[in-house]
């Protein structure tokens, strides 16, 4: 490799692979005509800094960085959970008080399709609402501060050092969004191997679509910490990409590594009307999903929890649900996941907001009173972490996979991505159990 | 929208700016010590949470005040990097346990279940009455630069 005194841009264009990388190639050239041009029309006064370069003295710090970036996602999940609690309680109302007209309608089927599956089921899902809007909202925030830009830049130093691409780290947190934005998002990453690293990485990251599980079983089993829960599961799954990227980047996935180069963007104070703006173009994807698809979704898990070989009417247990989730359940009893629990996370497959969605459902088809006080009876605390543990780690959803398999163009790499999460899924829930059994009793 | 800061006027004191530093960092470092005490049950007091995370977040803080000191005492002036971002950083923090406090306040206001036993007492934590102190004690920086200023510049006009 030549060094940079050495170079000739137009010649290491030519022929990269001799020389360092040919983007710092073009940005040191690029700045070496700014410092020209500002050379010959630029009379320097008194001396200036603006807000930007004062803040990013602290937010690119080489100790400060991380921890400063690890208070702002702090901070972010905190606002998102603590916040949205009086506004999920303001809808959980309404749909109580909806229930109970529907709970009078005087055929009973049809009573409990749109009590328990529709207002149940949608019903519940729609009182994530407020968490969802509220992650949009904080992140519109801080993209549009510039702050998000930095982040990569932090963390760049240390994904470098663990041997993944710099630029991976943006589709990663286009990952808190969206898993199938991030697996998309991979397109900027240089290099096949780069780019299948961050591809099977991304659905780590923990979508908004997990959201709601995290809020419901973080608020029922750990209601004072319940913010700092999430977090900590939300920071796990960057942990989590770290590591599978650099166990896949040492073994399957050798490449050479390319440094990060990108132009940071001026501090900007955000907008009302656009991080508003910003929260409500993603949230109505959410909003979307729950008139669609999610509805079917939930006539369907309504049916298949009412319906069973016997017909209309059978206990749960017996239902197709219930045949179905007692028959994989055995293979998750020594993560202390009852079969509810069981038939839930199959269905999450499809999306992680089912997950939430098809509990309700199944608890109130069971006949249960409120899903606080089934969940709490359920299952221990370390069970429910375990919980939360196995909805981050196993795919995000069919959708995901589907764009995996689009984007990677190999059932392969497609199989192998479902089969690794679910085992790292499975076998970091029974760390969990493990570990918690060990320490809590 | 970024507006130019003129450096000079932000830093017109730096030693004076180096003593408020060092006052803000150890403010965040006596916070987080009493909390790791509430957290290990040694101290039980009603402005303090026991929660491990808001010891690290009152630590960060305490580390981006006081990382700047020593530079704002050799009259650096890129120094003043430290108390701004750290003051953003705690305005940050204190909007955020307000809108909590406000949050709540309106659920418990509205009777809802979750907040039949809520008071404002259990909202109150470090990050939340931290921010005010620090507030002052720049505010009584910039007074004290801002009229040092004037009577300098009274002297002058005085003397001319």
């Amino acid at each position: 490799m030549k060094s940079f005194e050495d170079l000739d841009v137009e010649e290491a264009l030519e022929e990269p692979s001799d020389y360092v990388d040919p983007q710092l190639i073009l940005a040191d050239q690029r700045y070496e005509i700014i410092g020209d041009i500002l050379c010959e029309v630029y009379e320097p006064g008194e001396e200036k800094w603006n807000i930007s370069d004062l803040l990013d003295e602290v937010f690119l710090h080489r100790y400060l960085g991380i921890p400063v970036f690890l208070v702002v996602m702090w901070t972010m999940f905190h606002f998102t959970f603590q916040v949205s609690l009086v506004f999920m309680a303001m809808i959980e109302a309404v749909f109580a008080w909806i229930s109970t007209y529907t709970s009078q309608i005087p055929i009973p089927w049809l009573a409990s399709l749109v009590t328990d599956g529709v207002v149940g089921g949608v019903g519940f899902i729609l009182t994530f609402i407020p968490p969802i809007f509220l992650l949009y909202l904080a992140i519109s925030v801080l993209e549009d501060t510039g702050y998000l830009a930095r982040a990569a830049f932090v963390m760049d130093r240390w994904m470098t050092k663990m041997g993944l691409h710099g630029r991976s780290f943006i589709p990663l947190l286009l990952g808190f969004g969206c898993s199938v934005a991030a697996v998309l998002g991979s397109r900027t990453v240089e290099g096949r191997s780069n780019r299948l690293t961050t591809i099977l990485i991304a659905p780590l990251m923990s979508c908004a679509g997990r959201l709601p599980v995290y809020v419901l079983i973080a608020g029922i089993f750990f209601p004072s910490m319940a913010g700092t829960v999430v977090f900590l599961l939300y920071i796990l799954g960057i942990v989590m990409a770290v590591i599978i990227g650099f166990l896949l980047k040492h073994t399957a996935l050798k490449d050479e590594i390319s440094p990060l180069v990108m132009e940071l963007p001026m501090y900007q104070m955000p907008t009302v009307h656009g991080s508003f703006r910003h929260m409500w173009e993603r949230g109505v994807m959410f909003l979307k999903r729950a008139g669609t698809y999610l509805l079917i979704g939930s006539i369907i898990i309504w049916a298949l929890s009412s319906f069973g070989p016997a017909g209309y009417g059978v206990p749960i247990a017996d239902s197709f649900i219930g045949i179905m989730g007692r028959y994989v359940a055995p293979i998750f009893a020594p993560l202390g996941f009852e079969w509810q629990i069981v038939a839930a996370l199959i269905f999450g497959l499809l999306a992680k907001e089912v997950v939430v969605q098809s509990l309700a459902i199944i608890l109130a088809v069971e006949g249960q009173g409120a899903i606080q006080a089934s969940l709490l009876a359920l299952m221990s605390p370390v069970s429910a972490f375990a919980l939360m543990v196995f909805v981050l780690l196993y795919i995000p959803c069919i959708a995901t996979m589907a764009v995996i398999k689009s984007e990677t163009g190999s059932w392969k790499w497609t199989i192998f991505s479902f089969v690794y999460q679910t085992f790292l899924a499975y076998f970091m829930a029974l760390a969990v159990v493990s570990i918690g059994g060990f320490l809590f009793g | 929208m970024v507006r130019n800061l003129d450096i000079n006027m932000l830093s017109k004191k730096p030693r004076l700016m180096a003593v408020i530093s060092s006052a803000a960092g150890l403010l965040y470092v006596t916070a987080a010590v009493m909390q790791i005490l509430e957290f290990m049950g040694i101290v039980s007091l009603w402005f303090l949470t026991p929660d491990l995370v808001t010891i690290f977040v009152l630590l960060v803080l305490a580390a981006v005040f006081l990382s700047g000191v020593s530079a704002l005492r050799l009259r650096q002036k890129q120094a003043i990097a430290y108390p701004t971002a750290g003051l953003l950083l705690s305005a940050l923090l204190f909007l955020l346990k307000l809108t909590i406090l406000l949050t709540n306040a309106l659920g418990w206001v509205l009777s809802f279940e979750d907040w039949q036993s809520w008071s404002v007492v259990m909202d109150i934590e470090p990050t939340l009455w931290t921010f005010p102190i620090v507030v002052v004690m720049f505010a009584a920086v910039f007074w004290h630069s801002d009229t040092t200023e004037k009577m300098e510049n009274r002297v002058d006009t005085h003397d001319l």
